[in-house]
């Protein structure tokens, strides 16, 4: 690989944040009609019981501190700096404190759940996928494809739903929400561990459920194809082993098409995973976000997007940078 | 020399044959029946013999190639017949036996050279994967060692095992299947059409590198392919199919010089010469369906000199001198294809003189339907 594609490849991630950072900064300044700050203030004072007559003095001094009093072109500036620094501002909500700690408290939440889902399903489902269409597997395993197929149909927060509803509502295996008991305090004995595990199952469980299917299902009709290939039947002609077959051949170039796929439904994987925090209770990114909606905590929710974004940029960085080494074929060489 | 009664070819001398195959039947179960695409075909192969198979598409070569490394698959099996090679039957061994016979005894060069090798390993690994299934003992520097070895056998610079697929040439890919087939030294290669991407000079330098390992390692090899100029100048034994069956197989030069059925006779006729410009002689008419054969024999819808016999008999083989076998009805006519030729050639060229009497200049249309 040329170290040139490199340098423009991570350039060109840059120029992806730059991008967003600055929808990031525009799309707020474009809502008028509501403004988060009178709103919030309004809020607290109502909670308060009075409405205070120096409201609009408080609205004032706020914008100063926000820094929204200054022209436009000098706040873009001085938001761009702020966001290199990883400095998203500070919440609304849960004011003065900064958006990057919510995000950093929430992060190893989902960061833990959304990492093993992921992994778990992908490789279930591609193994699986690859067996289904392998005619020397067993047969048994065709009779999986019916429930992938239903589980892959029904979207993540409606699986979660169902799986509270049986695991922790009525049998009362699993506890009904949340990330560790009520009362605990985090801490990394064993017991508390096996606690964190314990809630994290079935949070992750409808993930896999729901994305297993997926998987498995392009990875089967990906090996269908790859079996037709000239490459299929020359490898048996040299009298390698099935498995030798199955795995450096077949499995090997089937992949190939399923990381792709991979890359592009990580953001509807992160998305996803959202959902399912908010359905679970779930002290995660998601559940932070949620929350943020419905209090109308504009920096904390700016600051979540952006942040999703840097990461799925990151990530695709990495995976495009990683791509030649699957596939050779691919070397970003110029022609 | 001499051919049996189930119409083998074979020299005389002694030796025993390293490829026998006797009656070898392959059946397709389709929705629409059942289709023999490989009907009773017999051959013996000896060793340091080059045997060509030549036949329209859908005349069962690849499919005599499949059943020879017993690679048919379903809805195809071989519904009969025996493969022998040396002393070890084929067709009895269990699927792991065959596995392992695969390449060591009986070896491929596949007809897709461009896409038989896997695109995203290197070309080391493509060869080392057939050397340590088949030789598990091989330490990794003779393994290394081996696979320079062969890739020097094709001619092929050692530094070519380092590479992918996609950074070779069409001719070098095929090279590299080479070197795996002969990696082992089989006893039997099976080359399906093995230049028919390539090229005429590539062509040729493949199928020198092919002659040459042959002749160096002493292999036996069935040659498959449509080119008749080709298999000419390989092959040293020569059958011809038709419909899943056997036509005609015989020494190449017998056969070129005397044909004895019309297939290999207008198979044969249709080559261009340098004599007769312009004027392309084909075979009228295309390969019955196998599901749908005509009664007696299969070629009798296209063939020239059909009798009344034809329709309601399949012809036998009937053995020629030189280990030359056809299975035409003509044999048992005084004459011959010989015969019948001459005859339809004398009547041309009377037909001839008499249009050129009259000023027309062109021959009318003839029976085997040339045009130009």
């Amino acid at each position: 690989m040329r170290t040139g594609y490199v340098v423009q490849r991570i350039l060109l991630f840059f120029a992806i944040m730059w991008l967003a950072a600055t929808i990031n900064f525009v799309l707020p300044r474009l809502a008028t009609g509501r403004d988060p700050i009178r709103e919030q203030l309004i809020a607290q004072s109502m909670r308060g019981g009075f409405m205070s007559t120096s409201m609009e003095v408080m609205v004032k001094e706020y914008r100063v501190k926000f820094g929204l009093d200054e022209p436009l072109p000098k706040q873009y500036v001085t938001y761009l700096w702020n966001t290199l620094r990883f400095d998203l501002g500070k919440s609304l909500t849960n004011y003065p404190k900064a958006v990057m700690n919510l995000i950093g408290e929430a992060l190893p939440w989902t960061l833990g759940i959304v990492s093993f889902a992921i992994v778990t399903s992908f490789t279930l489902g591609t193994i699986l996928g690859a067996l289904i269409a392998w005619p020397s597997a067993p047969r048994l395993l065709k009779f999986t494809v019916p429930f992938l197929l239903t589980f892959s149909a029904v979207p993540f927060y409606i699986l979660g739903l169902i799986l509270i509803y049986f695991f922790a509502f009525q049998l009362k295996w699993f506890p009904i929400g949340g990330g560790y008991p009520i009362g605990t305090v985090p801490s990394f004995t064993f017991g508390f561990v096996t606690k964190l595990v314990y809630h994290a199952m079935l949070p992750s469980l409808s993930m896999i459920l729901a994305s297993t299917g997926g998987w498995a299902l392009g990875m089967r009709g990906m090996m269908v194809t790859i079996q037709g290939e000239d490459y299929m039947n020359y490898a048996e002609a040299k009298g390698l082993t099935d498995s030798r077959i199955f795995f450096g051949y077949g499995v090997r170039n089937a992949m190939l098409p399923q990381t792709t796929g991979l890359a592009l439904s990580l953001g509807q994987l992160i998305a996803g995973a959202g959902l399912v925090e908010v359905v679970f209770g779930y002290p995660g990114i998601g559940s932070l976000l949620g929350q943020s909606i419905t209090q109308f905590d504009y920096t904390t929710i700016y600051g979540i997007v952006f942040f999703l974004i840097v990461t799925l940029g990151i990530v695709l960085l990495v995976l495009d940078l990683l791509y030649p080494l699957i596939d050779p074929r691919i070397n970003y060489e110029q022609a | 020399m001499s051919a049996d009664s189930t119409g083998r070819s074979g020299v005389a001398s002694g030796t025993k044959p390293v490829l026998s195959v006797t009656d070898l039947c392959v059946d397709y179960y389709t929705d629409a029946g059942r289709l023999r695409a490989c009907d009773h075909v017999s051959f013996n192969l000896y060793p340091g013999q080059r045997l060509g198979l030549v036949g329209e598409s859908g005349s069962g070569k690849s499919t005599i190639a499949l059943a020879l490394m017993r690679m048919i698959k379903p809805p195809g099996r071989i519904s009969g017949g025996r493969v022998m090679v040396g002393d070890d039957d084929l067709t009895a061994m269990s699927d792991n036996e065959m596995r392992s016979a695969r390449m060591r005894l009986i070896g491929m060069v596949p007809q897709a050279a461009m896409s038989a090798l896997n695109p995203v390993i290197r070309i080391r690994a493509q060869i080392q994967d057939v050397l340590q299934v088949h030789e598990p003992n091989l330490t990794y520097s003779q393994v290394q060692a081996r696979i320079i070895e062969v890739l020097e056998a094709v001619e092929l610079r050692p530094e070519v095992a380092s590479l992918y697929p996609h950074e070779l040439s069409g001719g070098m890919k095929q090279r590299v299947c080479i070197a795996i087939a002969v990696a082992l030294r089989p006893k039997v290669i099976i080359a399906d059409e093995p230049t028919s991407a390539l090229d005429v000079i590539v062509q040729r330098q493949v199928m020198e590198t092919i002659g040459r390992l042959q002749r160096e390692m002493n292999i036996a090899v069935v040659l498959i392919g449509h080119d008749m100029g080709l298999m000419a100048q390989f092959v040293d034994h020569l059958a011809v199919m038709y419909a899943g069956k056997l036509a005609e197989i015989g020494p190449t030069p017998t056969l070129f010089a005397k044909p004895n059925h019309p297939y290999t006779h207008m198979l044969i006729s249709s080559l261009p010469t340098l004599g007769q410009k312009g004027v392309f002689r084909g075979i009228p008419g295309i390969t019955p369906s196998l599901l749908a054969l005509p009664t007696g024999c299969y070629f009798r819808t296209r063939c020239p000199y059909v009798m009344d016999v034809c329709s309601s008999q399949a012809p036998t083989q009937v053995a020629f001198d030189g280990g030359h076998v056809a299975s035409c009805h003509l044999s048992a006519v005084p004459g011959g294809l010989t015969g019948r030729v001459e005859a339809e050639r004398d009547a041309e060229a009377t037909l001839h003189s008499a249009s050129a009497e009259k000023g027309t200049g062109e021959a009318g249309p003839n029976k085997t339907g040339g045009f130009s």
